[in-house]
């Protein structure tokens, strides 16, 4: 056998075996960055399920306080900011927001002794409650799956991999007060 | 004495070391493992309320596919009890394939009652009901530290509820079947009877080793024979329900 054939085969080889783990690593990037989506659609689902409670929450709430009306305004503007936001960042923003108008509603709901004794509003505290719960179950997962997305696209050599397909560090969903103090940073 | 001290030294140093260290491992919960659908961690449910439970689990799981898990414990620190029962629903898989799996939770020392619908009983319970339900059929018997009952009470509304029977708010309390229950404990006390014949005294198949006088085990995981003995798996939750402090 010629030397340059020789040659040839081993470059041939190391071409192939080179490719292979490039296939796999492209994949498993593929298949990392669909998990990390697959996690945020089931944070919007709950994300929708509370923007979904919150009328009949707040109608319930005008029943007995109708004089509350700061709280109805900033609720519903709350809401429809959360209903237009379309890049998970900006749920989040928006969410930060409907967090803290709704807690300003339960807080008021404490002065009105019937209200709290209406079972109705005993009904949708605990569906309220319990989307909540959901929020922070599914943001858990969220944001597991983000961790392992961002190792892993940093790691080498996947990291090349990464920079030549433009892939990058996404975000997590951070818990309320950590959103105010430290804004999201922009990669 | 100057030996003693260096080997008390020791001694405190690699304790030291070893509450740092378990402290270090400690960052995931440990959950126990389940023993049935009845698991009484804290002992503090009666013979009859467990064995209620039991044929309450037992039907829903023949007749609809669905999985409940009662569980009762201390605390459930450091976690608090909605966390806990999350982690303790997914980890065991209650529900099996079909996420049908249903888990109530009752914790002594924070007084906690929490109950989650895995995600394919969302519909069938919403938090609403699982609320209104622990309001009505399970508070009055918490407050009282009647936690068997309590938990038995819950077990047979949620099970009715999931049969399509509807639940009327503020309906005077089911009584409390008496024969019923004497004739349930005399069915499981039978089915006990024949198991242990079935086995020489004193053989090493069962797992009390030769007991003289039949005992009803506390917890009642493995009675009834229906070949489950924690056998959940594969069920998930994600963190609905309801839960309430008494």
């Amino acid at each position: 056998m010629k030397r340059s054939t020789q040659v040839l085969l081993i470059a041939v080889i190391v071409l192939v075996i080179l490719g292979g783990s490039v296939v796999g690593r492209y994949n498993q990037l593929i298949e990392l960055e669909t998990s990390v989506d697959g996690g945020w659609a089931q944070v919007e689902n709950q994300l929708q399920r509370r923007a979904d409670l919150v009328p009949n929450l707040v109608n319930t709430v005008k029943g007995y306080a109708a004089h509350e009306e700061g709280v109805f305004t900033e609720i519903a503007e709350a809401r429809s900011r959360l209903m237009g936001a379309n890049s998970p960042e900006a749920q989040m923003e928006a969410n930060a927001g409907l967090d803290s108008a709704l807690s300003r509603l339960l807080a008021i709901s404490e002065a009105y002794p019937e209200l709290k004794a209406d079972t109705s509003f005993v009904r949708l505290q605990d569906e309220l409650a319990g989307t909540e719960n959901r929020i922070a179950t599914e943001r858990m997962r969220f944001n597991e799956r983000v961790q392992i997305w961002n190792a892993s696209i940093r790691k080498f050599p996947t990291n090349i991999l990464a920079g030549m397909l433009g892939k990058k560090a996404k975000s997590f969903f951070e818990v309320e007060a950590e959103v105010h103090q430290a804004p999201q940073v922009e990669f | 004495m100057f030996n003693y001290n260096r080997r008390a030294f020791l001694a405190a140093a690699l304790l030291l070391v070893l509450v740092f260290s378990l402290g270090a491992w400690a960052a995931p919960v440990k959950y126990p493992s389940a023993l049935g659908f009845v698991n009484d961690f804290a002992q503090v449910m009666d013979q009859r309320s467990a064995a209620e439970i039991q044929l309450v689990a037992e039907k829903l799981r023949k007749e609809q596919g669905i999985e409940l898990a009662v569980v009762t414990i201390d605390s459930t620190s450091p976690l608090d009890p909605k966390e806990y029962i999350t982690g303790l629903f997914n980890t065991w898989g209650v529900g099996g394939q079909e996420d049908s799996g249903l888990v109530i939770l009752l914790a002594v020392k924070e007084g906690a009652i929490e109950v989650e619908p895995g995600y394919g009983l969302e519909g069938a319970l919403p938090d609403g009901k699982i609320g209104a339900i622990i309001d009505q059929e399970g508070l009055p018997y918490f407050t009282n530290k009647q936690y068997g009952e309590g938990l038995a009470n819950l077990s047979r509304a949620y099970a009715a509820v999931l049969a399509g029977e509807e639940f009327e708010l503020k309906s005077e309390k089911p009584e409390s079947e008496g024969w019923l229950t004497a004739f349930v404990i005399f069915v499981i006390i039978a089915v006990l009877l024949r198991r242990t014949r079935r086995y020489p005294p004193g053989g090493s198949t069962g797992g009390g080793g030769g007991r003289g006088p039949i005992i009803i085990p506390r917890s009642t995981g493995r009675i009834g024979g229906g070949g489950i003995s924690g056998g959940f798996g594969g069920g998930r939750s994600g963190g609905g329900g309801a839960g309430r402090r008494f």
